[in-house]
């Protein structure tokens, strides 16, 4: 069911991303590959270096937009954090990156544990909580590293991913104006469909020697229990069925929309998806971002913005939609147009 | 061959990029196939015969006629 939330404004949107940069022609090594890599649309992607964390991408990020909107760190009452690779187990990032932006005390902090779907299901949240304690500026980091959960081995996943972290600034404006639509959809069947399955003493499966042996799976993809592990197949067919319909549900509740925002996840599913929704409404565009950064998780859509509309205005409604690990979905349509969206910068 | 099962025989060929693709040829003599062409699979009958198929029934086929005939009796 399709649900508003009332008088929150995204004041800007900025990303960083490594400066290291994998190409995808130097892992042309084999006729699978080279097919792959034309099926999935990717060539470069940025890659973290052993020593930067997601937090690492994120800070870097957060300090660029506080000082682009002329923000003090003081007037953040609520910080969410969300990603699937944090910088510990435990504690939560968000109040490590609390510390090191030096916000006050009294600011809210959260972790939420998502990638794909992270961004659309951050700012459900955070946008919630701002209406609901009116809570006036708010910043919503998102990010991953991927790379590093990836085995080099994996033929396919090592292809995929790229890293990037990202902070969505906004505005409590306390009006009924800057109305965010919003749905959801979850299928917790398809948690195996992308999974990291070991990653901790006290998870469902231990770490141990045991859980750190690589095995070659049937298509020879090398992994073990600690590497990301895709069923690509069954995420596909979650997307290319699940994703339309709800799309569609909330276009049609829609005015205006000139722009779709979905995850970039591979050439397959975005043309697949925009094919689907263009049949009916041939007047939205789809910007990617694929080929140059990947699937940076989490980040895709913020990357997607900010690489196509860097210092530039979106106008009219803008409908953005994450979709992946849970298995889930979640879309939006807000206003973009008077949001700051600043140039990618790199750490 | 009906000309549905020909038009699927030649989506099939350009998947594999195999030419004289035939429907007894045994899946597994084909190196190619991996998950990227379940993928293309899966996604060449949504979009072009409209029809929904998963990655499992794909994977369970032995030859390209258990591929055809998948797609033709959805």
């Amino acid at each position: 069911m399709i649900k508003a939330i009332n008088g929150i404004q995204v004041e800007g949107i900025s990303c960083c991303i490594p400066k290291k940069k994998l190409l995808n022609k130097d892992f042309k090594d084999n006729k699978k590959r080279l097919r792959a890599i034309k099926a999935i649309g990717i060539e470069s992607r940025p890659v973290s270096s052993d020593e930067i964390c997601t937090s690492d991408l994120v800070l870097k990020s957060a300090k660029h937009i506080l000082k682009k909107i002329n923000w003090k760190a003081s007037e953040i009452d609520i910080l969410i954090f969300v990603s699937q690779t944090p910088d510990y187990l435990t504690p939560a990032t968000s109040g490590i990156l609390q510390d090191k932006l030096k916000l006050k005390k009294t600011t809210f902090v959260l972790d939420i544990n998502l990638g794909c779907s992270g961004y659309t299901h951050g700012l459900i949240t955070i946008a919630s909580l701002m209406q609901n304690l009116k809570l006036k500026k708010g910043l919503l980091a998102v990010g991953d590293v991927t790379t590093k959960l990836v085995n080099n081995k994996d033929n396919i996943s090592n292809l995929l991913f790229g890293d990037a972290g990202s902070v969505t600034a906004l505005v409590n404006k306390g009006n009924k104006e800057n109305k965010i639509l919003c749905d959801y959809y979850s299928d917790g069947s398809g948690f195996d469909d992308i999974i990291v399955n070991s990653h901790s003493l006290s998870g469902r499966n231990r770490i141990s020697k045991s859980q750190l042996k690589e095995i070659k799976d049937e298509n020879k993809n090398v992994r073990s229990n600690i590497n990301i592990k895709l069923n690509g197949p069954n995420i596909f067919s979650f997307a290319i069925n699940n994703v339309p319909v709800i799309l569609k549900k909330i276009i049609r509740k829609t005015k205006n929309v000139k722009y779709c925002f979905l995850h970039q996840a591979n050439k397959m599913i975005q043309n697949n998806i925009s094919a689907q929704i263009n049949h009916n409404y041939n007047d939205i565009i789809f910007p990617t971002s694929l080929k140059n950064f990947g699937n940076t998780s989490s980040a895709t859509i913020p990357i997607t913005i900010c690489s196509n509309f860097g210092d530039k205005k979106i106008l009219g409604n803008t409908i953005l939609c994450g979709f992946g690990v849970g298995l889930s979905i979640s879309t939006i349509v807000l206003d973009l147009s008077k949001t700051k969206i600043f140039r990618i910068i790199k750490l | 061959m009906s000309k549905k099962t020909n038009k699927i025989l030649d989506n099939l060929s350009q998947i594999f990029e195999k030419k004289n693709l035939k429907p007894e040829d045994k899946i597994s003599s084909l190196e190619q196939f991996d998950s990227i062409i379940i993928l293309q699979i899966i996604n060449m009958c949504n979009m072009i015969y409209k029809k929904k198929i998963d990655g499992l029934q794909v994977s369970k086929c032995k030859k390209i006629i258990d591929i055809i005939n998948l797609i033709e009796k959805k």
